[in-house]
């Protein structure tokens, strides 16, 4: 089911094969990119549902990706979840003012809480 | 010459002379003191300079009386003349007359004198009036001179305020009420690239070419010439090569007796450098915190799932350690987090965003996040709000991070089964903001380094929970950005009581 899609940008692997795993448990069909670029095509290709999008990566940033994306047009059903490190409130508006639904800040969440999250987006 | 043609001559010189002529008989006393004179004869001319009638025969001070008084010395040449035949020239003011005769007496026999005298009263007026002028024009000199060391005075003063005015390293210009430069000093060069003569004489706004917004000049505008106020800012203006710069500039009107602006005095200090460093900084940390956090995020997500099971049943030794390592990467995300805060307090970049927000809720949101810690220990968890809402200008987001700081410590230093309460009420113009515990407590000697950075209870027995020393210092420092106080009350064995005090703010500060 294309609702049930659900994407993770993210170049620290540590953190990507954590969430990508616990998501799929949870019965998610997960597709992941390690940077903004190879996670762009993909998720043309993909249409995934909900997007969990890391900010600083090689080749597109995410603020980039968001732009690229066309996140409040065309893209506008998918639910993006700005998953980062960086905590500048000048960042999280910007990233908010480009469409992003969800701003959160990694190390204050675990898996368990992302998926609550990407249930509740999903429904 | 025959006596008799000499003496025709003689008289008619004496009848036609311009000079007044009075030949006359000097009278003395019985000691041979000069007292009178007698005029024998005059010529036509005598009558004319002297207004004097009818002279001959008559005696001098029965023609002019009170001439003893006021010309004796006439008395005396004249008698010294008579007697000695020595002539003599003199000037003299013969008062009762208002006149001024140039006198020239010879004694053609003893006894006897021959005056001789011109009218000088003109003469001597001009006289008069030349030295009155001459008085005159020393005292304008005069005070031509006190105001001369008086300008000299100040232009001295001007120069030495002129040398600061040069010498000060901010930017100085003048301008007059349109905003024509008409002084620029050598910092200006410094800073523009524009020589001060280069700058006199035009439009101040234009020479930088200022990249500045329009709206920027009408508030500066309307605060220096409608308002008469100093107008204090940041511009960016544009060096003479084209480079941008930033600047803190203070513009002051100065005003005339009629209140009207006279000139403006532009004073500008480049702080590119600072605004550079400063955005360095601010870059610095936001990129400290993302390295930091980034493998505590990774360790993060990975113990939460070898934590909960995710990865396959654990034994109860191996839940134990991964528990434990879960526990420390928290307190290490807590450090990194109040680091942070504390970095950001300290260069001024946390800065408030007050909004109305409702602090009976934040207090049971934040509660609600450690709900599952109260549970686990048997911890008794009391709320006391009030009945009306308590709503005021706040920033919660920090006011969060404060209240989440004074729970925590509560919980963690209080043992299971204890009770913590938390109570929000108005009192006044305060809100009142308390967490209370019945925990371990603050022996009193420690209570003063509680909010000092790094502080930690140094008595606090073996196996007390870690703390960061920064909690309660943030605490302290975000309550008093909010114009608060934190207050602790506290003693070793029966509880602490933190209490915030804030301002009430039911409209927007």
């Amino acid at each position: 089911m294309k609702a049930k899609k659900v994407m993770v940008i993210e170049d620290d692997a540590t953190l990507l094969v954590a969430y990508a795993t616990k998501l799929r448990m949870e019965g998610f069909q997960v597709t992941t990119a390690t940077d903004g670029a190879a996670g762009l095509k993909l998720a043309i290709k993909e249409q995934p549902g909900v997007i969990l999008l890391d900010l600083l990566m090689p080749h597109l940033s995410g603020q980039d990706f968001l732009r690229a994306y066309d996140v409040t047009g065309q893209h506008r059903n998918c639910k993006i979840v700005v998953f980062s490190n960086v905590s500048d409130p000048k960042v999280v508006d910007e990233c908010l003012a480009l469409g992003a639904t969800k701003y959160l800040v990694k190390s204050a969440f675990t898996p368990n809480d992302m998926v609550e999250i990407v249930n509740e987006l999903i429904k | 010459m025959k006596s008799q043609t000499s003496e025709a001559f003689y008289r008619s010189l004496f009848e036609n002379a311009l000079d007044g002529f009075a030949y006359c008989q000097m009278l003395f006393d019985k000691s041979g003191n000069p007292i009178d004179f007698r005029y024998i004869k005059v010529n036509e001319n005598f009558e004319k300079l002297t207004g004097l009638k009818e002279a001959e025969g008559r005696k001098a001070t029965e023609l002019i009386p009170g001439i003893k008084t006021s010309n004796p010395e006439l008395f005396e040449i004249y008698g010294r003349v008579a007697l000695t035949g020595k002539p003599e020239r003199f000037e003299t003011y013969i008062e009762p007359l208002g006149r001024w005769f140039f006198v020239s007496v010879y004694s053609p026999k003893k006894k006897f004198f021959m005056a001789v005298f011109q009218n000088i009263t003109g003469r001597k007026g001009a006289e008069r009036n030349l030295e009155n002028e001459k008085i005159a024009t020393r005292n304008v000199l005069e005070d031509l001179s006190v105001e001369e060391s008086k300008y000299e005075a100040l232009t001295k003063d001007l120069e030495k305020f002129k040398l600061a005015l040069e010498n000060v390293s901010d930017n100085m210009i003048i301008t007059d009420p349109e905003g024509i430069v008409i002084y620029a000093n050598k910092a200006v060069e410094k800073v523009t690239g524009y020589k001060p003569e280069e700058a006199v004489g035009r439009k101040s706004g234009a020479l930088w070419k200022t990249p500045m917004p329009v709206e920027y000049y009408q508030k500066l505008w309307d605060t220096v010439k409608k308002q008469k106020r100093v107008f204090t800012g940041e511009i960016q203006n544009r060096r003479k090569n084209g480079e941008v710069y930033t600047a803190a500039i203070s513009i002051t009107p100065i005003l005339d007796d009629k209140n009207e602006v006279e000139f403006f005095v532009s004073i500008e200090r480049d702080i590119t450098i600072e605004k550079e460093v400063d955005l360095a900084k601010s870059e610095f940390v936001s990129l400290a915190s993302h390295q930091l956090r980034t493998p505590v995020s990774g360790i993060k997500a990975t113990l939460a799932m070898l934590v909960g099971g995710d990865l396959g049943p654990l034994n109860a030794l191996q839940q134990q350690f991964a528990e434990r390592a879960y526990q420390a990467n928290e307190r290490e995300i807590k450090l990194i987090e109040d680091l942070l805060s504390v970095t950001r307090v300290e260069s001024g970049r946390m800065t408030l965003e007050p909004q109305l927000a409702d602090l009976g809720q934040l207090v049971q949101d934040i509660l609600a996040d450690h709900a599952t810690f109260f549970k686990q220990h048997g911890q008794k968890l009391l709320v006391r709000l009030p009945r009306r809402p308590v709503r005021s200008w706040v920033d919660p987001d920090k006011l969060r991070l404060v209240i989440d700081n004074l729970v925590d410590n509560a919980r963690k230093y209080t043992p299971d089964g204890g009770t913590i309460t938390v109570a929000v009420r108005r009192l006044g113009t305060s809100i009142l903001l308390s967490v209370a515990d019945t925990g371990i407590g603050i022996p009193r000697q420690d209570q003063s380094k509680l909010f000092q950075k790094f502080s930690r209870v140094a008595s606090n027995p073996p196996g007390s929970p870690d703390g960061t020393g920064l909690g309660l210092y943030l605490v302290k420092r975000i309550v008093e950005m909010h114009h608060g106080r934190v207050t602790v009350r506290s003693a070793r064995g029966r509880g602490s009581t933190f209490t915030v005090r804030l301002p009430y703010h039911e409209r927007q500060p």
